[in-house]
Parts: C-alpha cells; sequence; structure tokens
C-alpha cells in the first residue's frame, strides 16, 4: 500500500519502505512500522517523505529510483533476542548486507532484501544512501499477529527512523 | 568436494533451495551406485488457509487465499472467485471473464520474467544468481525488469495494486478501470512485447540436457483461447472432463517427508504448468507467441522440462500480446460485478497459475457459511513428477562431482518453479555429505 504523499520541496527525497506480511506473525513488523512512520512524519508536517509498505523486495530496484535516502524497516533473524533493533548502511559505497543474513521476504522466488540491494548495486540503481532497520523476529506462522517482543522492537524501530530523517 | 557418487552410501541434502518460492528442501540417498531414496520436502500453507477459512463468509477467500502466495496471488483470486460462483449458480458476463483475462495476463508477465530472467538464465549462463549475471548482462536484467514493470502496471490499474489486489471480488470486481487508465499501458506493454520476442534466440540458444520424460499432462483448455481464467480438464491421455470431476480423477495423499499432499491422477504421476499447457493448447497460441515457439525449435510439445525457459517465454509473448488485445477491444462493462447470492451447494473452480493448474473447492450452506475448502495449488500436484525426474537425473548423472550433481539437481527443481509457499525469512543453502 502506498501512502499519498504531500510532498513539498525539501533538501531530499526520502522513501521509508516496511517490508513484509501482515498476515505472518512477525514479518508484519516492516509494514507496521512504516504505517506508524507514516503517521508521525504527517504529525510533524514533514513533506518530502514518501511512506510505502511493500511485500515484493524485487521492486526495490525500481521504487528507490530517484530518492537520495532510502530507509527500509523488516523482520531479520540474526539470532539477537526477539525485538532487537539493528541499523546498516548499505548505500553506494558501503559494504552490501551479509548474505546469511538477507532479511525479509523471498516472497519473489528468493530474491530477497540483501539481493534486490545487490542487484540496484550492480545496476547503478543505488541511492547515495540506503539504511536498513532490521527488527529482529522469532515467528512467522500464517495468521499470526505480532509477538510482543517484536511489537516493543516496531516502537523502537519508529523512533530510529524519526531520528534519521531527523539527522 | 570432486569425489564422485557411484560407491559407498551418500546423501545429497539441500536443506532450503536457493531461489525457490518458500522454503523447500531435497534429500536424495544413493547406496552402491543405485538412487534408493528421494524426497523433496515442501512446507505447504494452502493446508492452513484451508481450516482458516472454515466457517468464514463465502466472500472472504478471494482476499483470504491471495495472501497464500506473493507471486500468483490472482490466480488464488480468480480460482475461488470460479468456484464461490459456481457454488451459487452464477455465471459472471463476458465482460468480466475478459477483465479477469487481463488482470492474470498481469500475473503471468511479472511471474514469468522474474523466472525467465532472474531464476533460470542465470542457472543456464552458469551464475550462482541475477545478481552476478547482472555484472555480465546488464541489458538482459534490466530487459527483465522493464517487463516485470509492465506486469506490475497492469496488476496495478485492474487489480489495484502490484502485489495482492484488492479489486477483485466474487462476482466481478470493485471498480472497473477506465478506458484511459488501460490505454496509458499499451505503450509499455508493446515494448514488453519486443523485449520479450527479442529474447527468444536468447533462450533458445542455451544448451539443454537431453531430458525428455514420458511424463501425464493435465492443464485447462478454453474456447476461449490459451487457457488462463477459465476451462475444463484435459490431459495427454485424451481425457476431457469438466472442473467439477477433478476430483474423482485427482487423489492427494500425505506422505511423511513433506507437509504437502502429493497428488496424483487416476493412480499415476502428473504435471502441471507450462509444458502441460504449451503442449495440450499449441494450436491457442496467438500468432506471434507460435511463431516464437517456431523461431525456437520447439515444436508443438515440450517434454523437457529443462527447456520450460523456452516455453515460458512463448507465453510471456502470449500474455503481452494477449494484453494488448484485449486492452484494444476492451468496450467498458455495465456493472463491475455481477451479485452472486449465497445458497446452500459446493462448487469447483480451476484457473491456470503461471506455474499451473489451481483448484479449489468451496461448500457453503444457505447463510453463505463455508463449511468445507480444498486447495490443490500446482506444486503439490507436480512434487510426485519432481521427485520421479531427480531420481532419473541423479541415476544417469552419478559420475558427476557430488557438488556439481548437487547443484544440477537444484537447477532442476527450480525449472517447475515450484511455488512453495510464500516464504517470509531465509533461504540459506546447506549442502550435507555422509
Amino acid at each position: 500500500m502506498t501512502h499519498d504523499p504531500s510532498r513539498v520541496p525539501g533538501p531530499r527525497r526520502t522513501l521509508v519502505v516496511g517490508l513484509g506480511s501482515m498476515d505472518r506473525g512477525d514479518d508484519a513488523a516492516g509494514p507496521r512500522v512504516a504505517s506508524l512512520v507514516h503517521d508521525a512524519v504527517a504529525a510533524l508536517g514533514t513533506t518530502n517523505v514518501q511512506v510505502v509498505e511493500h511485500e515484493d523486495p524485487t521492486s526495490l530496484v525500481d521504487l528507490m529510483a530517484g530518492f537520495d535516502l532510502v530507509i527500509i524497516a523488516d523482520a531479520v533473524r540474526s539470532g539477537a533476542a526477539a525485538g532487537t533493533v539493528s541499523l546498516r548502511e548499505v548505500g553506494r559505497g558501503e559494504a552490501a548486507l551479509p548474505a546469511r543474513t538477507d532479511p525479509g521476504p523471498s516472497g519473489t522466488h528468493g530474491l530477497g532484501l540483501a539481493s534486490a540491494l545487490e542487484l540496484a548495486r550492480a545496476l547503478d540503481r543505488l541511492p547515495e544512501r540506503v539504511v536498513v532497520v532490521g527488527i529482529e523476529a522469532v515467528d512467522f506462522e500464517h495468521g499470526r499477529t505480532l509477538s510482543d517482543p517484536v511489537a516493543a522492537g516496531v516502537a523502537a524501530a519508529v523512533e530510529a527512523i524519526l531520528d534519521t530523517l531527523r539527522g | 568436494m570432486t569425489h564422485k557418487m557411484t560407491s559407498g552410501s551418500h546423501v545429497l541434502s539441500v536443506e532450503m533451495l536457493a531461489r525457490v518460492e518458500g522454503e523447500g528442501g531435497m534429500h536424495v540417498h544413493v547406496q552402491d551406485g543405485e538412487v534408493r531414496d528421494v524426497h523433496l520436502r515442501i512446507f505447504e500453507p494452502p493446508r492452513f488457509f484451508e481450516a482458516f477459512l472454515r466457517g468464514r463468509a463465502y466472500t472472504e477467500p478471494p482476499d483470504i487465499t491471495a495472501r497464500i502466495c506473493g507471486i500468483c496471488p490472482v490466480a488464488y483470486q480468480m480460482s475461488a472467485c470460479l468456484a464461490i460462483e459456481d457454488a451459487c449458480g452464477v455465471a459472471v458476463p463476458d465482460e468480466i471473464r475478459l477483465l479477469r483475462r487481463l488482470l492474470y495476463c498481469g500475473e503471468w508477465i511479472e511471474s514469468h520474467a522474474l523466472h525467465i530472467f532472474m531464476l533460470h538464465a542465470p542457472d543456464l549462463l552458469g551464475y550462482d544468481g541475477a545478481i552476478e549475471m547482472a555484472r555480465d548482462h546488464r541489458e538482459l536484467v534490466e530487459s527483465a525488469l522493464r517487463i516485470k514493470r509492465a506486469g506490475n502496471d497492469l496488476m496495478t490499474a485492474v487489480g489495484g495494486r502490484a502485489v495482492h489486489p484488492v479489486n477483485v471480488r466474487v462476482g466481478g470486481f470493485y471498480r472497473l478501470p477506465t478506458h484511459v487508465e488501460l490505454a496509458r499501458l499499451r505503450p509499455q506493454l508493446v515494448a514488453a512485447r519486443e523485449e520479450a520476442i527479442a529474447a527468444v534466440p536468447i533462450v533458445s540458444g542455451f544448451e539443454f540436457p537431453d531430458f525428455d520424460q514420458p511424463y501425464l499432462y493435465l492443464s485447462l483448455s478454453s474456447e476461449h483461447g490459451y487457457p488462463m481464467e477459465s476451462g475444463t480438464l484435459v490431459t495427454t491421455a485424451g481425457l476431457t472432463a469438466p472442473v467439477s470431476a477433478f476430483g474423482e480423477h485427482v487423489v492427494e495423499e500425505h506422505v511423511a517427508h513433506s507437509n504437502a499432499l502429493h497428488s496424483a491422477f487416476d493412480g499415476q504421476p502428473y504435471v502441471v504448468g507450462p509444458l502441460a499447457r504449451y503442449t495440450l493448447n499449441y494450436a491457442s497460441l496467438a500468432p506471434l507467441a507460435r511463431e516464437a515457439a517456431e523461431a525456437s525449435g520447439l515444436g508443438p510439445t515440450c517434454r523437457n522440462p529443462f527447456r520450460s525457459i523456452i516455453v515460458r517465454t512463448v507465453e510471456l509473448i502470449h500474455a503481452l500480446d494477449e494484453a494488448i488485445r484485449l486492452i484494444d477491444g476492451w468496450r467498458g462493462a455495465p456493472m463491475a460485478a455481477v451479485p452472486v447470492p449465497a445458497r446452500a451447494g459446493e462448487g469447483h473452480g480451476a484457473t491456470e497459475a503461471p506455474r499451473g493448474l489451481l483448484y479449489h473447492r468451496y461448500r457453503i450452506d444457505d447463510a453463505g457459511t463455508i463449511l468445507d475448502v480444498q486447495i490443490t495449488p500446482p506444486t503439490s500436484q507436480n512434487q510426485s513428477a519432481i521427485e520421479g525426474d531427480l531420481r532419473t537425473f541423479v541415476q544417469a548423472n552419478l559420475h558427476l562431482s557430488h557438488d556439481e550433481l548437487t547443484r544440477q539437481c537444484e537447477v532442476a527443481i527450480r525449472t517447475y518453479d515450484p511455488c512453495i509457499s510464500c516464504a517470509t525469512h531465509f533461504l540459506d543453502l546447506d549442502v550435507e555429505h555422509l
């Protein structure tokens, strides 16, 4: 779902993407973060930020076009405690996401977030700055809602994104 | 590991299959030069959805089942709508069927573009994946993204969204696209069709193993052209039957190594998907698609799964051409949906998902409450045949090293584009050698 952006000219064009499926337990972390960031941004009157929920990482290659800063919120599994929020800089000139920690849906035949970002890099389409905000997740069962620790992580991720936007 | 597999006990084991939709695993046990055991492990979400839908309203399955798969939501919506409308004794007007077909073209374009260029081509060009391939074959990947985008935009115009369309309902659509919205798509679709045609010599120029198999093929066949949104059952054994007879022929069995049910057609393994559709419906292809098939060297049948990349390219051209034809012929519709009042009954629906025939059956009561559901996706229908292929393929290639044979088995599985589930997380390849 794309939240209607009411954009005015700003110093940089920013895109916030929440990746994941609302029906797969903690995988909803990304879209939930996007929804909350959208509301916060609207309340602050910030208008050069577009906020999008998406389930298809491959689309990022096109979606990121024309933005200076892209922030991607997604559920990750790296072995950390559930709800732990991590920020990684993966934009131009930065290192790739480690393959083992490829977060997010492989809903496009396994082209997950790390692969989609690297595809954009290989095609010289990676924006100047890309930040992946990972929310450590545990439960991906169909039909479940966010687990409690991950719901707490969502709130922390929203704060981290708002900090990044202010910076 | 470079040693060969012709003596002793060996296990080819891939715990998670890379670049396969969802989470799947493969296990092949070789003992003294003989393949003893082959398991393809599948985690299958439709079972959850079958239980989840019982007790829900008959209007809900199109939205709920669309969430089974991020790649083929339209297929789930279309089969669900047909089955529920069948239960209620309603047939939608032709305008609505045409619009469903147009939406389905979008899904085929997206799905086939991804599979041909991002999944299968890297295997055939010897790359680990699309990223590595993009460094050397940038234009091929750019072309794939443009074609996929044409599909995305078509899905957005007709379905309301590029992923998980929200505009589909029992009886039709919530909103009809305007002429302007559809006409706007045309130049992009025409350009994508040209790019797909340009890919024919590329995909037909790959080297393919000789691996023709005596499959029993099952697909739909339709008076409305190459089968997508409706049709009747046909097989290469000469059977023709209404979709309501699906359950008389297809028996699903649970096997211990997989969450998925294995299907048999009249007691034997069978195959659904592009190869089956193509072989059973060659004559219904659009002229441009048939020309492409002829130029590629494919005959009117195809029994080698490794050559499925050519068949998908032919189908991609067909879907693009069909979308253009439908847009050019669109005259609007008097209403976006027809009423579908609930009545007690059972209904059947089958459509052609990009990766094969998808069957739904619903039983509802007078109030429209769902009493019973059966969802039979393409991958579980193909599972026995994939395992049979692996058995034959491994037996014939035991001279290869463990690693190379494992890689080629993965390639073989990916040719089916198995839609194992819409996974949420890691596909971590872990090769084990005992």
